[in-house]
């Protein structure tokens, strides 16, 4: 046996020594390890020498069936489990044979993932589904709530199950991929959607009929909603009936009895074999009557070869109407005497038969031996025509009209169709099928009417046709462009009612509206993660929805990320100070985020001292201070343009700053004793310690700050200096304009929200409503038609948070989809460095343009968008995030609504046609409506324009 | 004293306010330097830095084994000394002659010290300029902000900049500085394979990523039936490809364009060159594979120069750190001999160096059974460039408040700049002196330039 001493790592360590003095312990302990795959084993051998050899399942070196090991201990799994997939890993001392140490591993199938299934909403009964996953094998096979499903192997990421579903699953289900023992594995589960199947029901038809006695009459049973149509008949609740009520067959051919029963009505039942609740049933009236005669018209008819002639026949005495038809005696006829249908169509054969007189007999069903007789007398006739009916018609694109051939003068009816020419048309005039169905194309053509010919196929030069007038459908109406771009700018893009808010306001007014709004509070929250979710929530849908934009603008300016302030009350009251100053004076915003303990530790302003005291003056705040949050490096221009060879501070300017801010610490902790640099806290603003402050004058950026200022009178001289620096106006204002309205602005647009900046008309510096009111108002960012450099490219959030408020849908409060955004670049509340998730001054690669968001769009952040949005129109959101697509399913019969409707949601009309038509040609093969659905929206959102805000 | 290569002359530091402004600002622009820096590059070779995080033990990765000093460090260290239970200590010998010792967990790439592909690198950190002890604790001279803090350490150690400033990684500056060799090449340049990271990201040069074993495909392709899937292909490539009339969005859809392309070369790559070697499971072997695979598809793609971000975490050894530490330098060195092993069968041994960063290193003196955060580190080069089987910088004497300790800890005060460290490989990949001041704004402050471990 062996010895059941499977340490674990961690426990080992401290056991070295006596107790395993003679044992070989082998690393890792019990494991498991997918087929194919490689571990790396080590065996810990307190021996000397410390050799060993290794075997599984007493091999040495292992096989191909149990896997093989390296000499080094590099187990590698077979390819396929073996049918005893635990197998044993031992490490045998080469030295003394008798000790070992071993370990077991399990092996198993490699872990299918399940990604989709469509539809992952459907009825119970029979159901086929699309499994799109990854890691499928043949044998794999799928299972709702751990019940198998009858599965198909397509491939390794796809598989199909055509199943019935008990109507006991109705509701959420969990489906999982399952791959079979040995080494059963399963996959994570995805949650489908079972509903109510429908009732089965049963109709019977003709609801009545009346019978002599004695009579016959065929009733039908139609069961719904069930793939079992059999049933059982009864009459008057006896299964088959008897002589006294009449009998009816298995096929439901009812004999009336040869008495009248009492009372003289029956009702004939057809019960459901798959259901004995679902019945139909039918009335029958009998009576004694006069026997039963037919008779039939026309009684004599001459017709010419290759020509039809309708015959009725009447049946009397009988509530049995039917009769059946024969030629000289045949059933139907032939081709030599001619044929006639089971509605006594009689159809001409082709040739003269001898005699060229034939009998056209019609015989009662319910009393074979009634009949009637017809002579029809036989010539060679007329040509074969062919009208067409409808002989005009307009039809939208993308739609379908049926159009109807009926060929006169030969039994042979049947017609080919073609557009313009084209048998069966193309997807240029439209296409028509075999029944006359004619599809419009999806763009109308030029010209607009195309010509439907029906041809008689026995005669092909008879032909007729029809026109048909391709029109656009009734006009999707497209929202105002000029306020859906105000709202990309103003606001996380439009929703429905911005747009009508904006159009009854007026840009300034709604504005003016959206600066009296209340703050959407951002409350601190025990965790940063929920901190994380609110912030994605409030972008979605905020109604303060202006001030949510600048907040995130001012958040790429002065930065403070949760990758060092980890807990919610070191990041969220940074928030707040940008929120309650987004529409105040810039300088009361640095000098907020100066004294706040949430900057202070990021930047570490906290317990920055005098020199020569504790740590020091820090130059960390300082630096940024004037680097990021408001001069930059170099000296710009009123427009934003940079001043040739002019830095705008120097290391001195930034040593000398640091002095003037020392002095600050920690706010105290409630109910703690004030220390001179106190520990970590962050409730309330950082307190002046004057001790550590540096009193001598300072001289930087130009201004000089005497001797002998306390911390707080310091800090508001420095920061008045630099709020004064002319950079301030045109810095802000470029950062600002690119993150708003466009990564390229001219300068003079810069200029203009600078002059807003440094004087809002009223004699006020960094008045933060006219910047906003600047920036939005501008003619430049007003300009619909878009200049050949304009646009910025949307940020993660941006695109997201947009796409959502497009789509009129919903981001949960906890949505927890904050991982797929630290994957594109851009974790809420965690940018990388006080450099933001990107550069303000980012250069588009091998463009001569500026494109700061393109710093974090790279080939694989662009694939993880599409692939985030797509599972999001393919409503893999979850509870975290959902989107409407009502509004495309209901037009999506018509190719051309729903790319008008897709074009006028996402990109307000300006779909270029050519992007159309390449849509259109996708959707035409497009499995479904959802399908087309999705893919009208997928391939729109994939584009650049819909990538681009401008 | 163990140090070599490195002299210890010191330069009197520049005053601080001399550092040019130019050197951290978006707005340099690099035209010129490149034009200077590289004439004529016809090979290819990238740099593949394996980030440490948490703060790898260098005090346990390379021990000293002369007999005074392993005694030494056997009593300071005490209940973390090696060897431990997890195997004997992997004796190694500079070419001076000098023992060292590798952590056993190290056994993956032993034979490649001997074979001189794998060199040591003692005692490499952040620094502003040269600092003894005494400078150190007179704060005599200007330090990196925040010493000891994992976050603003990863920040620097990845951008090069004592005060993590800048917003631009070191190797993204050094793929600035190598793009025009690139030539028409849009494949990126500079590639993480562990989530977007600061040290890939360049002025010019984007930080890309990708995520080990995924082929960047388009999932919304992926759908029944195939046709609607390859129609929906078919309209994309006409959207992407489409002229709108603005820079802009076609700018967004070349990344698209880029991305379709990328995609269909990371499925051939996955398929149509298997390579003989194999790479061990887990986070670290996965990345390596991956960027084994872009490098196969170097004359597909053009390019000529290229950097690789790998990461592996778990170095924060507070506590159990013997037998964790040895298992995670157990995947690190598993994962470097795989890779080496798969250069070597490309032909591409010498144009490959692989790298190791760590934020920081940690306290000599141990706390329990585990170890407090440091600063000057230990780390390993190997490459088939690599002047191997020797040790560069210094592995500093085993002292509690020796001359390189900090404090009384054994916190080692680096005895190598990063900027050093970086610019070493930085002029190996092809950049001159002038691109190298601009990567390294600090190294004009060390003495040597270039120590010598590549050539």
């Amino acid at each position: 046996m062996l010895p059941k001493l499977y340490l674990m790592p961690l426990l080992a360590i401290p056991l070295a020594g006596a107790l395993q003095a003679q044992t070989i312990t082998v690393y890792p302990g019990p494991a498991t390890i997918a087929v194919g795959t490689t571990r790396s084993l080590s065996a810990y051998v307190p021996l000397s020498p410390n050799t060993i050899q290794w075997s599984i399942n007493d091999v040495v070196g292992g096989n191909s069936t149990y896997g093989t090991i390296t000499p080094a201990g590099v187990y590698t799994a077979p390819v396929v489990p073996p049918p005893a997939n635990v197998i044993t890993v031992k490490a045998t001392s080469t030295a003394y044979p008798t000790i070992f140490g071993a370990g077991t591993i399990t092996i198993t199938q490699l872990v299918p993932s399940v990604w989709s299934s469509y539809p992952s909403t459907f009825p119970a009964g029979e159901v086929n589904l699309s499994i799109n996953g990854s890691n499928f094998l043949p044998t794999t096979v799928m299972t709702l709530n751990d019940v198998p499903l009858p599965t198909t192997y397509v491939n390794a990421t796809s598989i199909k199950i055509k199943a019935t579903i008990p109507a006991t699953m109705v509701g959420k289900a969990l489906l999982r991929a399952t791959q079979p023992a040995p080494g059963a594995v399963k996959s994570d589960p995805i949650t489908v959607t079972i509903t109510a199947p429908p009732a089965v029901t049963v109709s019977v038809a003709p609801a009545t009929a009346a019978l002599s006695l004695g009579a016959t009459r065929q009733f039908t049973a139609t069961v719904a909603n069930s793939s079992n149509t059999g049933v059982t008949w009864a009459v008057n609740n006896v299964s088959g009936g008897n002589a006294m009520v009449g009998t009816i067959s298995a096929a439901g051919l009812y004999t009336a009895p040869m008495a009248l029963p009492s009372p003289a009505t029956v009702t004939v039942s057809a019960t459901s074999m798959a259901s004995a609740t679902a019945k139909g049933s039918a009335v029958v009236t009998l009576s004694s009557g006069p026997p039963v005669s037919v008779t039939i018209t026309p009684t004599s008819s001459a017709v010419s070869l290759g020509a039809t002639r309708q015959f009725a026949a009447t049946v009397a005495n009988s509530s049995n109407m039917a009769v059946t038809w024969t030629v000289n005696g045949i059933t139907g006829g032939n081709s030599t005497v001619g044929t006639v249908s089971a509605s006594g169509l009689y159809a001409a054969p082709a040739a003269l038969p001898t005699p060229a007189t034939v009998t056209v007999r019609a015989t009662s069903v319910a009393s074979p031996s009634a009949y009637a007789d017809a002579q029809v007398t036989l010539s060679a006739g007329p040509p074969v025509t062919v009208t067409v009916s409808p002989t005009a018609a307009t039809v939208s694109t993308g739609n379908t009209q049926a159009f109807t051939a009926t060929v006169t003068n030969s039994a042979n009816t049947a017609v080919t169709w073609s557009v313009n020419g084209v048998a069966g048309g193309n997807s240029t005039v439209g296409t028509i099928g075999s029944s006359g169905l004619y599809t419009a194309p999806a763009v109308a053509p030029s010209p607009s009417i195309v010509t439907i010919t029906a041809a008689s196929l026995a005669s092909p030069t008879a032909q007729a046709t029809a026109s048909v007038t391709i029109q656009a459908p009734a006009p999707v109406s497209l929202p105002n462009l000029s306020h859906a771009r105000f709202l990309e700018q103003a606001a996380f893009g439009p929703t429905a009612s911005d747009l009508q808010q904006v159009g009854q306001l007026g840009y300034s007014a709604w504005i003016d509206q959206q600066f009296a709004m209340a703050e959407t509070p951002f409350n601190v929250g025990a965790d940063v993660n929920v901190a994380r979710a609110n912030w994605l929530w409030r972008m979605a849908h905020a109604p303060d929805q202006l001030r949510q934009r600048v907040v995130a603008a001012l958040a790429k300016i002065i930065v403070i990320s949760a990758n060092k302030n980890i807990y919610a009350n070191e990041i969220v009251p940074y928030y707040q100070t940008l929120s309650r100053n987004a529409f105040g004076n810039y300088r009361t915003l640095l000098g907020e985020i100066t004294i706040s303990p949430q900057m202070g530790k990021y930047l570490d302003l906290a317990n920055s001292t005098k020199p020569g005291t504790g740590s020091g003056a820090n130059e960390n705040y300082p630096r940024e201070l004037l680097q990021l949050f408001s001069i930059g490096l170099v000296k710009l221009n009123p427009d934003g343009t940079p001043v040739p060879n002019s830095p705008s501070y120097t290391q001195a300017d930034v040593a000398q700053l640091a002095r003037a801010l020392t002095g600050w610490t920690y706010p105290t902790a409630p109910g703690g004793a004030p220390g001179m640099n106190n520990w970590e806290n962050f409730s309330g603003n950082m307190e002046a310690r004057e001790n550590n402050h540096d009193t001598t004058a300072k001289s930087f950026l130009g201004c000089a700050i005497p001797a002998g200022k306390t911390v707080a009178v310091e800090t508001g001289l420095a920061l008045d200096c630099i709020f004064a620096h002319a950079n301030v106006g045109p810095f802000i204002a470029l950062r600002l304009i690119r993150d708003l309205v466009t990564s390229n602005p001219s300068a003079a647009y810069v200029g203009r929200v600078a002059a807003a900046f440094n004087d809002n008309g009223q004699g006020i510096r960094g008045d933060m409503k006219a910047v906003v009111k600047a920036i939005l108002l501008d003619p430049e960012a007003r300009n619909d038609v878009a200049p050949a450099d304009s646009g910025r490219l949307k940020d993660p959030h941006y695109h997201f948070a947009s796409f959502v408020r497009q789509l009129n849908g919903q981001v949960s409060p906890a949505i927890q989809l904050s991982y797929l955004f630290d994957q594109m670049g851009q974790m809420p509340l965690t940018p990388p460095s006080v450099f933001a998730f990107y550069s303000a001054l980012y250069r588009i690669p091998r463009v001569p343009l500026n494109g700061p968001e393109f710093q974090i769009y790279t080939p694989t952040e662009s694939v993880l968008r599409a692939n985030f949005f797509y599972s999001i129109l393919t409503n893999q959101g979850g509870s975290d995030v959902s989107v409407d697509l009502a509004p495309f399913q209901a037009v999506a019969g018509n190719i051309t609504s729903l790319i008008d409707t897709v074009d006028a949601k996402l990109l307000y009309g300006r779909m270029p046609a050519t992007m159309k038509q390449s849509i259109a040609k996708a959707l035409a093969t497009a499995s479904d409506n959802n399908q087309r659905v999705v893919t009208a929206l997928y391939l729109t959102v994939l584009s650049g324009q819909y990538a681009v805000q401008f | 004293m163990n140090n070599k290569k490195i002299g210890h002359s010191r330069r009197h530091f520049l005053k601080a306010a001399a550092v040019p402004l130019a050197a951290t600002t978006g707005l340099t622009k690099f035209g010129l330097v490149n034009a200077l820096a590289q004439q004529g590059v016809t090979d290819y070779r990238a740099l593949v830095c394996i980030f440490l995080v948490g703060g790898n033990d260098g005090h346990n990765t390379v021990i000293p084994r002369t007999s005074s000093e392993y005694n030494l460090y056997k009593t300071i260290r005490g209940s973390l000394a090696l060897p431990d239970s997890n195997g004997p200590v992997l004796d190694v010998t500079a070419l001076n002659g000098t023992p060292y010792g590798l952590n056993n967990g190290l056994q993956s790439i032993h034979s490649l010290w001997a074979a001189q592909k794998l060199a040591v690198v003692g005692n490499v950190g952040m620094l502003v300029q040269p600092t003894t002890r005494a400078q150190f604790l007179g704060s005599a001279v200007p330090l990196p902000s925040n010493l000891f803090s994992h976050s603003d350490q990863i920040i620097q150690m990845q951008t090069g900049t004592p005060t993590g400033s800048g917003g631009t990684g070191w190797a993204g500056r050094v793929a600035d500085q190598m793009q025009p060799a690139n030539g028409s090449s849009t494949f990126p340049a500079s590639l993480s394979m562990s989530g977007q990271s600061i040290f890939c990201a360049g002025n010019v040069v984007q930080s890309a990523s990708l995520i080990p074993g995924f082929d960047s495909a388009l999932y919304g392709l992926n759908i029944w039936p195939a046709s609607a899937g390859a129609a929906r292909a078919t309209a994309m490539q006409e959207i992407f490809t489409m002229n709108s009339g603005l820079s802009v969005i076609q700018a967004a859809n070349q990344v698209r364009q880029d991305a379709a392309a990328l995609s269909a070369m990371l499925k051939s790559a996955g398929s149509s060159q298997p390579l003989t070697t194999q790479f061990p499971g887990g986070t670290l072997g996965d990345q390596l594979k991956q960027v084994t695979q872009i490098i196969q598809l170097r004359n597909q793609t053009g390019i000529k120069r290229q950097v690789f971000f790998c990461s592996l975490g778990g170095f924060d050894t507070h506590s159990s750190q013997s037998w964790q530490q040895w298992d995670l330098l157990k995947q690190v060195s598993q994962a470097m001999l795989a890779f080496y092993n798969a250069t070597v069968e490309l032909g591409l041994a010498d144009k490959v160096t692989t790298f190791t960063e760590s934020e920081f290193g940690r306290s000599l003196q141990p706390s329990g059974v585990g170890s407090d955060h440091g600063w000057g580190n230990h780390h390993l080069v190997l490459g088939g460039a690599v002047k191997g089987g020797d040790l560069y910088g210094a592995i500093p004497p085993m002292a509690l408040g020796g001359p390189n300790d900090s404090g009384t800890r054994g916190v080692l005060i680096p005895s190598v700049s990063l900027d050093q460290y970086g610019a070493t490989m930085a002029k190996w990949f092809g950049l001159n002196d002038a691109a190298i001041d601009l990567v390294f704004p600090n190294l004009k402050f060390f003495p040597t330039r270039d120590i010598g471990f590549l050539g």
